[in-house]
């Protein structure tokens, strides 16, 4: 019998597994068919041990004793092998403490009896044949596989607990404790703010007409008081100023005449006390004091008293409201008339600016309402991943966080970019650009917080939240998809990217049908208090708008209308033209009289049924001939009761092509398709085509309130509409004045106190049947007719049958087996079994995790990424040698991991987004929808590794605690005890390369550490402070080899 | 000749090679002019991709077409009056791109003074074409339709056939002008890429930089090797890895394309000639700074990426997204034909993109992924004009189906293969020849014979 040599280990309760017993071989035999113990695991009530036999033996047993010395072996497990090579798993009870086991493989025709055996005891891997690394290379393996990376806090709770319970408490991270972490969660707070739900009311706002005195002299001294006699003063609507954007009153004769500016706003205050916190909010440039009641109680950039002719101290450039709490003033508020005084001041009298805009606002919490935690913006979020990835304990839930936030991915410039450029349902605009980046930066968050808390859970969840996520319908445009008129956005990434992969067992034709099974889904804004939470969120959302109003006629349509054909300018002044035809004063008797809407042609909604008064004469035609002209100017005559109790006045105009409208005489409102020319001419064209069919375009006339008179005066309200071209087959125009009333219960999208929540639009859900997956097993016919809430199960029932779907599994298995494993398997290469034989049988095993049900539901992702990373038994591709180091980092993975290996301190002032950009990953700022690349050549290129290197210098050179990175290289030095060079390079060697840097290497190495700033051999010093500098470019040096590169 | 570092150090008659590397950054010691290999001729390239898909019928109208309405496009649809004639009485371009005209105009062509050196090639696309942007993008820049896993590019490959890309000598034979490297340029041998030349640099004092990049050793192992290139430079291991050339030759690379690119950078700051004036876009800065490489340096190949095509949504008309892109484009080349004028012959510009657009506007004022799409392309060896979008080439089918709905009742069909118009700039342009187009874009020859008529040379670069 030809008995291979064994060996045998120690086999104990505790921490010893794995230490070999050089315990001499049973027999002399060829070294080289001596079977190799790859893994063993022992605790109280299992061995697993797994080892490499070589061809040529046709059976294999386990055997155990109780003292390395003496005492009979005992066979525990045993098995049959068909003579080719591969590796023996054997799994049996433990055989108790202070025993040893040994291996033998042999060429007895059937197994030998053994206390244990069969499939549950014995497996064998035919073909596995790359023996696995040693005890320091797997952990080093573990931390840069499951982790950011060794970090000596890391490697030390794997020297205390061993690497299988580490690998187990980070599939569990509830388990691991992160409220001892300080560093994580001290930097974690600086990212948020608290916010609490509050209405605002504005005493005086952006747009108020105001009284103001030109500083060409001094005016009373009680001008600031309430009792003083303004109305001498001039009046005007806010922004006052000269040389900047959005002035309502234009101060074209301040520059070099006078330096300041007083202004006078008198408001009511019903009930002083209900205001429990008081704010300034001004737009300024370049300094002013503001007194509320002739009280001073906000002052920037002037000094003392100031007077007609003083300057500002500093210089300060408008275009953002700063805000001041003046709660403590708030007594000053008197129930009835109050006035706010604001003398404002330029820097210099030859200032090519001015402006002065305050805002006065009373804010009240509202009742019931919870504070919110929500993040500060982008740059935040982006740092989170980093903090996270450097500092948490859950390791693999912080991997795992990015990596489904990349898989899933949404850009926040485009969600950024949809807030901005909302209305409010006054047809103003919903929020300054600074709230629209809050609010993106908070809706990626909240996506990107559930793909973390969730990341070990169930796909199907992250799926459907994300489909549902707000940033995500927003940014594969699932929000402009409407019945009839689908939008094919998200249904192909979702099928492409998402789920499936590219051409996996789909169609166009599928990707159309699925198109309309999400007509329907936008976003709204809702009250925090109403906003449901997943899965809610995503199966029982709000059918209705987030504004319901109620709209009284001001103005509507139909006759009263004068107009007039523009075949000529009708009050040009040395042949250019003016407005003077808008004014209320302009006697338009001669004009033709009419109704709205006024117009010709097919305007792709009707009949022409819809006009008051048709123009067939406006087009041009050659048969028969007909000169047609580009314009037509209208007037019409209004009353307003009370102009001061109109908060909402609004203009809604169907239009097409262009148009100016004017409220006596002053420019109030022009459509995105006319040109910037002050005003147009009457031969002037619009420059783009009106939206058709039309609709109705709202404009707030809020801010010009201030133009009405009240009855009996009359108003005046003048349009002028100009076609795209004078041969255009239609134009149009049908103006509306209307005041608007939001009705209880409604949120406005620029309503700070608001959240966005998906929106499921029943009227433009296309409730005709759609067949997916047509002549597959996995063929889905979605039924016609399903109205209201039931529509949305049109897409829920597929997102959740897309789970089940083998296309999907394969996908994400494959991802995972991309992200944990190798870059050596594709979607191509499984289906066509062309990648290796244990990547294929890898992936085949993770997708069985996928289908097998947890707590009834399949796509388990720590079923999965367990049975990737086998933690226990230790023998699959995972733990092969092929595998080992030959990943490359992404940048945030090469970040974090360089961050960690020195456990640097990091301030908020670093900029790690911009570092993470510069090396070529832009986190939630992403265009494409495919997400970053798992693969390692898509991160390798000189520009981005001369970036990588630019980092690690950056960190290495970490000296100051003040400064971006900061590590104290005198500690670090002590608490390692390293004395050289060599000592340096040895550390990161063990720790962090595991011992896999060649010897070429560590000489060139210790030779830099050992050679001075002018290039001159010199013996390094680790522990001496004029050695710091050169200590830090060696780390630098280190942490910048081509080793540093891979995971 | 295949010249290596060490001997043309020797035959430039320097002495040490450690000597050398120590002055790294001085610019005499890499010879720009130097590029071993077969390569003789001087042609220049830069290859503009727009990312997300071009909608070509908005760009290079088929005003012929009675199909390109107001029913199809409604709010897209540009008036006859307001779009440019191209002087074939069927294609007219987007009123954008009037600053194209100037290098457009020519009196056989529209009557118009000037060079005529812009040739637009609408439909061009390929058999099986991919609806995917990262599919399309990944077949356009490989040159090899429905391969995903090839992952070489194709002007790599051009690039790798005729020069010896792994000498040091050679760091700058190519580069990709983005913060990471375009598909099209990538391969085992690394081709640098930068956003611009300036940054590319180590950062600190120049003794520090040079200290730390070190000296590539003279054979691995050999204990001349110092620093960075030392370790770069020196021994891989773990052979039959994944990764370690890649990484290795990256890096080695680095300290040779630092030196070429300072050196070009401390020539001064660059004005552009003919008072061309480059808009102050990140297209129009990339073509300047690119413009910059090819009057100071030897770079042969720059790809450049311009993102914003994939208008699904409020494409705009006359004026709007879709416009302002256009215009970007236009203004560019206009910049780059003023300023390149002393070396206009050896310059070509050409433009990439995944896929055409819906020729049907969707609900959304946009357009959707669809298949063929149009090519721009300028330089002094170009015979412009406009190429597959006159009244006989444009014609409907047997059934009567205009080109723009007769791929799948949505779709403009393609009538040139992007193959054949790389293939005729690589053959014609590069003096490649037919015979190296294989080599390029493997399965060249094989898809040609397939469809003959989707590789028909449309002959817009001048043979002479």
């Amino acid at each position: 019998m030809n008995t291979a040599v064994t060996y045998a280990k120690a086999v104990a309760a505790s921490a010893c597994l794995g230490l070999l017993l050089h315990a001499a071989p049973a027999s002399a035999a060829d070294p080289a068919q001596i079977p190799t113990i790859c893994v063993s695991s022992v605790d109280a009530n299992n061995l697993v041990v797994a080892a490499h036999i070589r061809a040529g033996f046709s059976s294999v047993v386990l055997e155990t004793r109780v003292d390395a010395g003496s005492g009979n072996w005992t066979s525990h497990v045993s098995g049959a092998v068909d003579g080719r090579e591969g590796m023996v798993v054997f799994t049996a009870p433990s055989p108790g403490p202070n025993s040893f086991y040994r291996i033998r493989a042999g060429n007895e025709v059937s197994p030998p009896p053994a206390t244990y055996s069969g499939a549950s005891h014995y497996t064998v891997l035919y073909g596995l044949t790359s023996c696995l690394f040693s005890e320091n290379e797997r952990i080093g393996h573990v931390l840069n596989r499951l982790a950011y990376g060794p970090s000596p806090f890391d490697l030390q709770r794997v020297a205390t607990i061993g690497l299988e319970a580490w690998i187990n408490e980070q599939l569990n991270p509830a388990t691991i404790d992160e409220n001892s972490n300080v560093e994580l969660n001290n930097r974690m707070a600086g990212l948020f703010y608290s916010f609490l739900p509050a209405m605002e009311t504005k005493l005086v706002k952006s747009g108020d007409v105001v009284r103001y005195w030109k500083g060409t002299s001094e005016p009373s001294a009680s001008w600031k008081t309430q009792g003083f006699n303004d109305s001498a003063w001039l009046t005007g609507a806010t922004a006052i100023g000269y040389g900047d954007q959005n002035l309502m009153t234009e101060l074209p004769d301040m520059m070099n005449l006078y330096t300041s500016v007083y202004l006078r706003k008198s408001f009511n205050v019903a009930n002083p006390a209900s205001i429990e916190t008081l704010q300034l909010r001004v737009d300024y440039d370049d300094g002013f004091v503001a007194y509320l009641n002739g009280t001073e109680i906000v002052r920037t950039n002037v000094a003392g008293s100031p007077v007609f002719g003083s300057l500002a101290t500093a210089g300060h450039e408008a275009g953002t409201q700063e805000t001041w709490d003046i709660t403590s003033f708030k007594n000053l508020l008197q129930s009835g008339a109050n006035v706010l005084a604001v003398v404002a001041l330029n820097q210099t009298s030859s200032s090519s600016d001015f402006n002065i805009n305050p805002e006065l606002i009373g804010v009240q919490a509202i009742p019931g309402a919870q504070a919110q935690t929500r993040i500060k913006g982008v740059n935040q979020l982006q740092q989170l991943v980093h903090i996270r990835g450097a500092n948490a304990r859950r390791q693999l839930q912080a991997v795992l966080g990015e990596f489904w936030e990349n898989h899933l991915t949404s850009d926040y410039d485009k969600v950024r970019d949809y807030f901005d450029n909302l209305m409010n349902s006054d047809g103003s605009d919903a929020m300054p650009y600074v709230q629209a980046e809050r609010e993106a930066a908070h809706a990626e968050y909240r996506e990107h917080d559930f793909f973390y808390q969730n990341a070990l859970g169930y796909f199907g969840d992250l799926l459907l939240y994300s489909a549902t996520s707000p940033a995500q319908l927003i940014y594969l445009d699932n929000v402009q998809n409407v019945k009839g008129a689908p939008n094919e956005n998200y249904a192909r990434e979702i099928l492409e990217l998402f789920a499936f992969g590219v051409d996996n067992r789909y169609s166009q034709t599928d990707i159309e049908q699925l198109a309309r099974c999400f007509t329907g889904w936008t976003v709204r804004k809702v009250w925090p208090q109403d906003a449901p939470s997943y899965p809610d969120s995503a199966r029982n959302p709000p059918t209705d708008v987030s504004v319901q109003f109620q709209d009284s006629t001001v103005l509507g349509l139909g006759a009263g209308w004068k107009y007039l054909k523009g075949t000529v300018e009708p009050t040009p002044v040395n042949s250019q033209a003016t407005t003077a035809w808008a004014a209320l004063a302009y006697d338009d008797a001669s004009w033709l009289s009419g109704s709205t809407p006024i117009g010709y042609g097919d305007v792709g909604f009707g009949t022409t049924t819809y006009y008051g008064t048709q123009l067939p004469d406006m087009q041009q035609k050659t048969s028969p001939v007909q000169a047609g002209y580009s314009s037509v100017y209208l007037r019409r005559k209004f009353t307003v009761t009370d102009p001061n109790a109109v908060e909402n006045l609004v203009l809604s105009v169907q239009c097409d092509d262009g148009f100016v409208a004017y409220v006596n005489g002053v420019e109030v409102a022009r459509s995105s398709t006319m040109g910037p020319a002050i005003p147009p001419a009457f031969d002037a064209l619009a420059n783009g085509n009106g939206i058709e069919p039309l609709i109705d375009q709202d404009f707030s006339l809020r801010n010009y309130s201030y133009l009405l008179l009240p009855a009996p005066f009359e108003n005046v309200l003048a349009v002028q509409l100009h076609n795209v071209s004078r041969t255009s087959s239609d134009a149009a125009v049908a103006p509306k004045l209307v005041l608007r009333t939001a009705l209880p219960g409604s949120i406005e999208n620029g309503d700070p106190n608001g959240v966005w929540t998906f929106r499921f639009n029943p009227n433009q859900h296309d409730t005709n049947a759609k067949t997916l997956f047509p002549s597959s097993p996995y063929q889905m016919i979605i039924p016609a007719g399903r109205t209201g809430l039931s529509g949305l199960l049109d897409a829920t029932d597929v997102i959740d049958a897309m789970i089940g779907h083998p296309s999907t599994a394969e996908f994400m298995c494959i991802k995972l087996v991309n992200r944990f494993v190798s870059d050596e398997i594709s979607l191509d290469s499984y289906h066509a079994r062309t990648a290796s034989a244990d990547l294929l049988s890898l992936v085949d095993n993770a997708i069985a995790a996928w289908n097998t049900p947890v707590n009834g539901r399949k796509g388990h992702l720590g079923t999965v990424i367990r049975s990737v990373l086998d933690p226990i038994a230790r023998v699959n591709v995972f733990w092969g040698d092929a595998g080992y180091k030959t990943k490359i980092k992404t940048p945030v993975e090469y970040i974090n991991s360089t961050l960690r290996s020195l456990s640097t301190l990091v301030s908020s002032n670093a900029n790690l987004p911009n570092w993470n950009s510069r090396l070529g990953m832009n986190l939630f700022t992403r265009d494409e929808p495919n997400g970053w690349s798992e693969l390692g050549n898509k991160w390798m290129d000189s520009g981005t590794l001369l970036q990588r290197i630019e980092f690690s210098r950056a960190v290495g050179n970490g000296n100051s605690p003040t400064g971006s990175f900061y590590w104290d290289r005198a500690a670090w030095v002590t608490a390692n005890n390293l004395t050289s060079a060599a000592a340096i390079v040895n550390y990161f060697n063990q720790k962090f390369y595991q011992g896999t840097l060649l010897p070429e290497h560590v000489n060139v190495l210790v030779t830099y550490g050992n050679t001075d700033t002018a290039g001159a051999a010199s013996t390094l010093n680790p522990a001496l402070t004029t050695h710091d500098a050169r200590v830090r470019e060696l780390v630098g040096l280190i942490l910048s080899l081509p080793h540093w590169q891979y995971q | 000749m295949d010249l290596t570092r060490r001997s043309f150090l020797k035959s430039s008659g320097l002495l040490t090679w450690g000597a050398v590397t120590a002055n790294l950054f001085t610019p005499v010691l890499f010879n720009r002019n130097l590029y071993a290999g077969t390569e003789t001729n001087n042609k220049r390239l830069i290859f503009v991709f727009q990312r997300g898909g071009n909608d070509g019928l908005n760009t290079i109208i088929p005003r012929g077409d009675a199909e390109y309405n107001t029913t199809t496009r409604p709010t897209l649809f540009i008036p006859q009056n307001l779009a440019i004639d191209s002087g074939n009485g069927f294609a007219q371009f987007h009123p954008a791109l009037q600053p194209f005209m100037e290098v457009y105009n020519n009196s056989a062509i529209n009557g118009q003074a000037g060079p005529g050196n812009l040739a637009v090639i609408h439909r061009v696309g390929y058999s099986g074409q991919s609806r995917s942007h990262f599919d399309s993008e990944f077949y356009w820049e490989t040159g090899m339709p429905g391969n995903d896993t090839l992952t070489e590019g194709m002007f790599y490959r051009h690039l790798d056939q005729k020069l010896n890309l792994g000498n040091i000598n050679n760091p700058l034979v190519a580069a990709g002008l983005s913060s990471s490297q375009l598909t099209a340029l990538k391969g085992a041998k690394p081709i640098p890429n930068f956003s611009t030349a300036a940054s590319f640099n180590l950062s600190g004092g120049t003794t520090t930089a040079n200290r730390f990049l070190g000296d590539v050793p003279g054979a691995p192992g050999a204990p001349n090797g110092k620093g960075l290139l030392g370790v770069y430079g020196g021994a891989h291991d773990e052979n039959g890895k994944l990764y370690r050339s890649l990484v290795h030759d990256t890096g080695k690379l680095l300290g040779g394309t630092i030196d070429t690119l300072q050196t070009a950078v401390n020539q001064g700051t660059y004005t552009p000639s003919n008072g061309a004036v480059y808009p102050n876009s990140d297209l129009g800065n990339k073509l300047k700074e690119a413009a910059m490489l090819l009057k100071r340096t030897n770079v042969r190949v720059l790809g450049v990426n311009v993102g914003g095509w994939d208008t699904h949504t409020g494409q705009g008309q006359v004026t709007g997204g879709h416009a302002n892109l256009l215009g970007g484009v236009a203004n560019s080349f206009q910049a780059l034909y003023r300023d390149m004028q002393a070396m206009w012959d050896d310059v070509l510009i050409v433009t990439m993109t995944e896929f055409g657009r819906t020729s049907f506007e969707n609900g959304s004022r946009g357009t959707d992924h669809a298949e063929a799409c149009v090519v721009l392309a300028a330089g002094g060896s170009v015979n412009g004009g406009v190429y597959n979008c006159d009244s006989s080439t444009w014609a409907p089918n047997v059934s009567g189906v205009s080109p723009m709905f007769q791929t799948q009742s949505r779709y403009l069909s393609r009538r040139t293969d992007y193959r054949a118009i790389m293939g005729e700039i690589f053959a014609n342009y590069f003096g490649d020849g037919d015979s190296g187009l294989e080599g390029i874009m493997p399965g060249y020859n094989a898809a040609a014979a397939a469809k003959p008529a989707d590789f028909a040379r449309l002959n817009f670069i001048r043979t002479s």
